[in-house]
């Protein structure tokens, strides 16, 4: 990261990064940027994340909250393995617990993100990755918002099917988008240019650890995709 | 030295913060909201989990460690409970759904041949035609001798194909795609629980009914709920008893059944929530094949068919007199543990009709499947056999016992359907060939 300017249109960055990601990555790049600011994007999109989440409810909520809540690194960090763990219908709790969730979702695709890249014998810095990383996914929150919304009018005309079109399209943009846009931060930077490969790679390894981790808890999911 | 910033180092102070502070949000909403694990005297509704083959021990600190902490201090744990043979899911369900064995029900198995019809004539097999079934289940007989009294009832099927069987007059009926008679479930619950993800062989995946039971008793709340959590069955099917995967599952289903009770306890409703667990028979894996008519052909006997139940067979002769011979010879197997001919049937409750049983029911040891012809395997686990006849049987609720193991006691799955009605002071039927267990009742 660049840091001879100071950060400015933080809103306006937000919402255009993921309109014209060229542009705005060029803007982001030149200017200084730091964890606290970051800390804010997560912070907004996991509460617009949320908020869209709860506002459409029904299967979303419910598949939602089923697979957060038993990911084996939420069960280690916030005391579902010592035998306590919250319903479902307190609502506030899991709002807060899910907005906490994540925020460790940031921190654990950016440490793994970095050790991926030192493997791979990039020169990373975990505090450039870090910010990189919340302007990467956490943008897309406004997005997923709006996906949401449409998601209400899914649940109308197909109930019993909406919830799989809003978590394939949140799949989509994690598989697809996501590491486009990261890619696009590397290749906009003045550092000396890093290979696509190792960009492309270590998500994509990140998300494969991910996925493993979610197969910890999800045997009755996962045996669809392994039998 | 990246933290050398200030803005830096408030962001880490709060990322931190908010670290510990998931600990705490987990510890305040469970301790201070529902620390109370005491029941009270009225039950409201009665919930009848079935762990689809599941083993006595699989019911343990070692499988599911939460729930069965739970059932020790609140509730009553048998070492283990009695499937009716052959050790299926039909028949199996069928007892725990109508109080009667395997004699009264005429249901023997998955399937049964009847030797009086045409080979393009014969049941399908699993049973799905209900006219197969001689007794009535309990929501069938609720509803023809206790309307003024009527009880709302649920049904949530993992198994596919338990609906079209056994769900007749269910109230809620929550089923697989793949199911004939019953809609996915019942109207307003569509956006709710949403289509399941099945197995290839339509079984639904467990969260979904769990789902669908956290769903029913927020919102319409029956007073009895059947639920058959299938995904057991599926994984001990394919990877073979306690195999890693296997405790994976046994993992994840003591997960979900403890975040139901989590959220009856936001509900309010656990106080008067009566649970029964048990299952529809066990699990064995299996490393050995009996093809059972190539041997008794080789010593001289003719077959006319087997109906085979994983471990257990149904051997129909071509020649009645020769029952005495092929009982002797299917003694001297090793692998065959029980051997029993039509007269002494009964010793298993199996003396049901003869055009559906045969003249000989033979059960093989825990690790050797029964074949016939040609048949192929394409499983590891299997079961129907006596070996695959104990299953877990645990009771916690109001009017209950607290923490007691009862080792000398072996109930039936026949028991489970009289010890609910007189829970309700319903009279009990006197088809039934259960009893109502006192030994539970405080």
């Amino acid at each position: 990261m660049k840091s001879s300017n100071k950060s400015e249109g933080f809103l306006k960055n937000y919402i255009k990064i993921v309109l014209k990601p060229d542009e705005t990555i060029k803007k982001i790049n030149e200017q200084k940027h730091d964890l606290l600011e970051s800390l804010i994007i997560v912070m907004l999109s996991a509460f617009i994340l949320l908020l869209g989440i709860f506002i459409v409810g029904g299967t979303i909520y419910n598949v939602f909250y089923e697979q957060y809540s038993t990911f084996i690194l939420e069960q280690l960090t916030s005391g579902t393995l010592f035998g306590f763990s919250m319903s479902r219908y307190d609502f506030v709790f899991v709002f807060l617990s899910a907005f906490i969730f994540i925020i460790k979702s940031w921190l654990f695709f950016s440490i793994m993100f970095y050790l991926f890249m030192r493997i791979f014998g990039e020169t990373e810095n975990i505090k450039d990755t870090m910010i990189r990383f919340s302007w990467t996914i956490y943008p897309y929150a406004w997005i997923i918002f709006i996906f949401s919304m449409i998601s209400l009018l899914f649940k109308l005309i197909l109930p019993f099917v909406f919830h799989y079109i809003f978590f394939i399209g949140l799949g989509v943009i994690f598989i697809v988008f996501i590491p486009i846009t990261l890619q696009r931060f590397y290749d906009n930077s003045e550092r000396e240019s890093v290979s696509s490969y190792m960009v492309y790679g270590s998500y994509y390894l990140t998300l494969f650890v991910i996925i493993l981790l979610w197969t910890y808890n999800h045997y009755n999911i996962t045996q669809m995709v392994f039998f | 030295m990246f933290f050398i910033e200030k803005n830096n180092k408030i962001a880490c102070s709060i990322i931190f913060g908010l670290l510990i502070s998931s600990f705490v949000v987990g510890f305040i909403s469970y301790y201070m909201f529902y620390m109370d694990n005491k029941q009270g005297n009225k039950i409201e509704r009665i919930i009848l989990f079935s762990l689809d083959s599941c083993n006595p021990e699989y019911l343990s600190p070692d499988y599911m460690p939460k729930v069965y902490s739970l059932l020790k201090d609140e509730g009553i744990i048998y070492k283990n409970a009695w499937a009716p043979i052959a050790a299926e899911t039909m028949n199996g369900h069928t007892t725990m759904l109508t109080g009667c064995w395997s004699n009264s029900t005429g249901i023997i198995g998955n399937g049964y041949h009847n030797s009086d019809l045409d080979e393009d004539e014969q049941p399908e097999n699993p049973v799905q035609d209900p006219d197969h079934r001689l007794v009535d289940t309990v929501f069938e007989h609720l509803k023809k001798n206790h309307p003024s009294k009527a009880k709302k009832t649920g049904f949530i099927s993992g198994k596919w194909r338990l609906p079209d069987f056994l769900a007749y007059d269910a109230e809620y009926v929550f089923a697989s795609p793949v199911c004939k008679e019953f809609e996915i479930c019942p109207k307003g619950y569509e956006s709710l629980v949403g289509t399941p993800i099945t197995h290839t062989d339509g079984d639904i995946y467990d969260q979904w009914s769990m789902r669908a039971l956290t769903e029913l008793v927020r919102k319409d709340d029956p007073e009895f709920i059947f639920i058959n959590l299938a995904w057991l069955d599926a994984s001990g099917h394919d990877t073979g008893s306690l195999n890693l995967n296997h405790k994976r599952e046994l993992r994840q289903l003591d997960d979900m059944i403890w975040q139901f009770i989590i959220d009856l306890k936001a509900m309010d409703k656990y106080k008067t929530t009566l649970f029964i667990f048990t299952g529809d028979h066990g699990m064995n894996s299996m490393s050995d094949v009996f093809v059972v008519d190539k041997y008794l052909e080789e010593n001289g006997i003719s077959v006319d068919f087997v109906h085979a139940e994983g471990h257990s067979a149904f051997i129909f002769l071509e020649d009645k007199d020769d029952i005495d011979e092929a009982v002797e010879l299917l003694e001297d197997n090793d692998k065959v543990s029980v051997v029993l001919p039509r007269s002494e049937m009964y010793r298993l409750h199996l003396d049901t009709y003869e055009n559906r049983t045969g003249q000989i029911y033979i059960s093989c040891k825990e690790d050797t499947a029964i074949a016939y012809k040609e048949f192929t395997f394409t499983v590891i686990g299997t079961h129907g056999g006596v070996s695959a006849r104990d299953v877990p049987f645990a009771v916690m609720g109001p009017k209950i016992k607290k923490g007691e193991f009862i080792q000398d006691i072996i109930p039936g799955l026949e028991d489970i359907v009289p010890t609910i009605y007189s829970l309700w002071d319903y009279s009990i039927p006197n088809y039934m060939d259960g009893r109502v267990l006192v030994e539970i009742f405080e």
